[in-house]
């Protein structure tokens, strides 16, 4: 073999067209696949950050610290009409004459606000099963609303069980507050505030709608000593 | 096959490639300071042409492909620290060429040194450990058919020196192929 042929094949194995032409073809095939993952990794990185921002973010949103004094320490859960869920309660109202309703003389120290002069109380009954009559009393509810009837505040208590009602809450990490060492949770969706805690071995549920927080916390006050 | 690449774009890089291979081969192997550098290099620039083929801004020709190549010889030895390019248009001149046109006479015939044996890793692996001018005038010489003058030509370099290197280096491989099958 001449020496132009033997110097030719050592070029042409080193510099063969064909041969180049396919490893440029593989590193661009692994550099696509490797922006691809970069680019995967990447986003994956940023949705994380984005799910926890969101996360921190709503967490924000839900507790909203308001007031704090001495013997208090109110902290509001703010909902979304997606985590109040609606339900059919079975019961039935009975208007309750105001001589046999109980707590007469702590109600009377309650700071209602001025406008909301008038007044209506009623028993909540469930169905008894053995005979299909609506005389298990749940709960009382007094209710306390202005002329308009857009302003209200809404007690629901009882002595015997939690009260029953016609939605519920469904969010995570409800924040508690407290009023002179008592428990107590506090939600508001919109202008409604709804409270629940128990106090005297009574069970209060309490509805405002309208209400400043202000006027809240007032009224809260007064009822947990 | 790659599979990232789509056949369309495949059949246009083939063309553009294929049409410009061997200038731009032969510019990179003149301008590179070590001829081991060549397919890494000559492999980024073509990398470079299939990201720029969905450009319609661009328009891919041998001119500008061999644009590509300058950048990125520049680029491959600004970022991997290799030996500055001396240009040899810089007139820069090794004093032992002028010693080879002294000692050697100037008639002598490269074709009747005969690499006796045929190991191609072997000569390449010699090559490209010898001077960078010296793998170039083996490059044009033997594979890309060029004369002695156009060689001298070609590298600034006169063609007693192009004769020079290649009746050693090809004398040197000669005796280092032999005692290697001994």
């Amino acid at each position: 073999m001449s020496n132009k042929q033997i110097m030719k094949d050592v070029f042409d194995n080193e510099f063969n067209a064909n041969k180049i032409r396919n490893q440029i073809l593989l590193k661009s095939e692994k550099k696509t696949k490797k922006n691809m993952i970069k680019f995967l990794q990447y986003a994956t990185f940023l949705f994380v950050i984005a799910i926890v921002g969101i996360t921190i973010f709503i967490n924000n949103q839900q507790a909203n610290y308001i007031y704090s004094d001495v013997t208090s320490n109110i902290i509001i859960n703010k909902i979304n009409e997606f985590d109040l869920t609606k339900l059919d309660a079975d019961i039935k109202f009975e208007e309750i004459n105001s001589v046999n309703l109980p707590w007469n003389d702590m109600f009377n120290n309650i700071n209602i606000p001025k406008d909301l002069d008038k007044f209506y109380g009623y028993g909540v009954y469930t169905k008894n099963d053995s005979n299909n009559e609506y005389n298990i009393l749940d709960s009382y509810v007094y209710e306390y609303f202005n002329l308009d009837n857009n302003r209200k505040i809404k007690i629901t208590f009882s002595n015997t069980n939690k009260s029953i009602r016609d939605y519920f809450f469904d969010i995570d990490d409800v924040k508690e507050s407290n009023i002179n060492d008592n428990k107590l949770i506090v939600y508001q969706s919109e202008d409604i505030y709804f409270t629940e805690f128990k106090y005297n071995e009574y069970y209060f549920d309490i509805e405002n709608h309208e209400i400043t927080t202000d006027e809240l916390i007032f009224i809260l006050k007064s009822i947990i000593k | 096959m790659s599979k990232i690449v789509n056949q369309e774009t495949l059949n246009t890089f083939d063309k553009l490639y294929y049409d410009t291979y061997q200038d731009v081969l032969k510019h990179i192997v003149i301008n590179t300071s070590n001829i081991d550098d060549v397919k890494d290099i000559i492999q980024n620039v073509y990398l470079d042409v299939l990201k720029k083929l969905g450009n319609k801004n661009i328009k891919l020709n041998k001119s500008y492909i061999i644009g590509i190549a300058k950048n990125k010889i520049k680029d491959y030895y600004r970022f991997n620290y290799k030996v500055k390019i001396t240009s040899l248009f810089s007139g820069i001149r090794d004093s032992k060429d002028i010693n080879l046109v002294d000692t050697l006479d100037a008639n002598i015939d490269i074709e009747k040194i005969i690499i006796e044996k045929q190991d191609i890793n072997f000569i390449w692996r010699y090559l490209k450990k010898q001077k960078a001018v010296i793998a170039k005038i083996f490059f044009l010489y033997y594979y890309m058919d060029y004369n002695i003058k156009d060689i001298s030509l070609e590298l600034h370099i006169n063609e007693s020196n192009v004769k020079n290197y290649l009746y050693r280096t090809l004398n040197k491989l000669n005796s280092l192929m032999k005692g290697k099958g001994e």
